[in-house]
């Protein structure tokens, strides 16, 4: 078989240099190429040559050894390609999520705009036409402004959620039990004025993350858990549980309790169980939570039954991801909704 | 005391009608007793500024700015006021839908006077407005007319 046989055409002038190389008394290490099948096939192999001497150290022939490692390269191809499409698919995600975000700011911004004129309006119509309106007409007034707050309230919520997406504060070291300490101050009037028997685990540790946004997790949740209780005495625990890589935190209360159909759905935007003449808010506080939880690598779920409490549970990695802690630059928002 | 000079001669700079109207009814409860132009876009703002000295009317004494103007938008209009020598001194107080930190920044370097953004409820934009009246037309001592 001649070399012309099995060697393509474009790897000619190496295999002959390479003989050159070893006549000449160099050593060619092994190499990638490709050879012909007696069929036509091209293969990818893995080729190591070598000169063979006679007894005196003359050079008499060249032996190489092929590995086929089509196979191989054929996965290896497959694999980067598939890497690359999944980055592709991972970059692609992050854009339209990162856009999603952006579109939520923005159109929240000129959603409230309009607002102002109805809260305004229906103020001087209830002050310039008091005489002229009934107490129906008052009434109708006072609807036209609660809706208008309602929405304000809603929109306010979404910029909250947008803003998790958009904006980066400084990830920091934070005691947490400092922070719920914070937050007994915050609720004491409520507290107090619903006999909440708040107990917070000592020896809570101190974590890497947005202070900000883990502050509004657990006042979200110790919220719900005051308001959805129906007990002379609410009662609300906050325990840690640590393991290896991450830290578990729960909030349990003795409140109404969620059937377990609505556990998913509790999370999803907007989504109430409560009438929303016995319960206030929007629905979109354990959304937040989800967002700024999952934002920062962990989870959130929650064990409950109608009537026997709920226990709402969320993991913080002791570990940041690289991606975690992005900038966004401009838009920024410098406080939040009140 | 200040009331006592004649009512204070502010310029609302404001292109939408309905936020003139709040604004007006706000600025009419207010304790000092105001003068009130009003001009709808920044050129029209700037038109008003220049007729002074032309026998147009006096200057404001304080300029109440929206940043998003048609023709010569806010941000513009401050550049010009805060760079002319017979404007500089108008205290400008920018209010606004924006709470965009380049926006606040912005208009601080460019030497507003205040940057306050525009409350939701009628009732926080009164007490917004009666925040502007207390400080800018009853604490704070105006540059002197010339």
């Amino acid at each position: 078989m001649n070399i012309r046989d099995t060697v393509p055409e474009d790897k000619r002038q190496q295999a002959l240099a390479f003989a050159e190389d070893l006549a000449a008394g160099k050593t060619v290490e092994s190499f990638e190429t490709q050879r012909v099948t007696k069929d036509g096939k091209v293969l990818e192999v893995w080729s190591t040559i070598t000169l063979l001497r006679d007894d005196e150290g003359k050079p008499v022939a060249i032996a190489t050894t092929e590995r086929d490692i089509t196979q191989r390269k054929r996965a290896e191809e497959e694999l980067k390609t598939l890497n690359e499409s999944l980055e592709q698919r991972a970059d692609e995600l992050a854009r339209s999520n990162r856009e999603l975000d952006d579109f939520a700011y923005v159109v929240s911004h000129d959603l409230k705009e309009p607002l102002r004129g109805i809260d305004a309006f229906s103020t001087f119509l209830a002050e310039d036409y008091a005489d002229k309106l009934d107490e129906q007409g008052r009434k109708y007034v006072g609807v036209l402004r609660d809706s208008a707050m309602r929405m304000n309230a809603l929109i306010e919520d979404l910029l909250v959620l947008s803003r998790i997406g958009r904006t980066d504060q400084t990830y920091a070291p934070v005691s947490v039990q400092s922070l719920l300490e914070d937050i007994r101050q915050d609720l004491a009037f409520t507290l107090e004025q619903k006999k909440v028997d708040l107990r917070i685990q000592s020896g809570l540790p101190t974590i890497t993350c947005q202070p900000v946004h883990l502050k509004q997790v657990f006042q979200n949740l110790i919220s719900n858990a005051i308001k959805f209780n129906d007990k002379p005495q609410p009662v609300v625990e906050i325990a840690c549980h640590e393991d290896d890589s991450l830290y578990t935190f729960s909030v349990r209360d003795n409140g109404i309790g969620i059937d377990e159909r609505y556990h998913e759905k509790i999370f999803q935007i907007f989504q109430r169980l409560g009438r929303r003449e016995d319960y206030e808010g929007t629905g979109a506080g354990l959304t937040i939570c989800k967002k700024i939880v999952e934002a920062r690598g962990g989870k959130i779920w929650l064990e409950s039954k109608v009537g026997q409490g709920s226990i709402f549970s969320f993991t913080i990695p002791k570990s940041i991801r690289p991606d975690q802690g992005r900038k966004e630059k401009g838009n920024e928002e410098l406080s939040g909704p009140g | 005391m200040r009331n006592l000079a004649g009512p204070v001669r502010v310029l609302l700079v404001e292109d939408n009608p309905n936020d003139v109207e709040i604004a007006r009814r706000a600025l009419a409860k207010a304790a000092t007793s105001i003068d009130l132009t009003v001009a709808r876009d920044g050129q029209e703002a700037l038109d008003i500024l220049a007729g002074d000295g032309k026998g147009g009317v006096p200057l404001p004494q304080l300029i109440l700015l929206d940043l998003n103007l048609p023709k010569v938008d806010g941000r513009e209009m401050l550049a010009k006021v805060k760079t002319d020598p017979k404007l500089k001194r108008i205290p400008v107080v920018i209010l606004t839908v924006s709470v965009q930190k380049e926006d606040v920044a912005r208009c601080y370097d460019l030497g507003v006077n205040t940057f306050i953004s525009k409350p939701i409820q009628f009732d926080d934009f009164l007490r917004a407005v009666a925040t502007i009246d207390e400080y800018w037309l009853v604490t704070a001592t105006l540059p002197p007319v010339e």
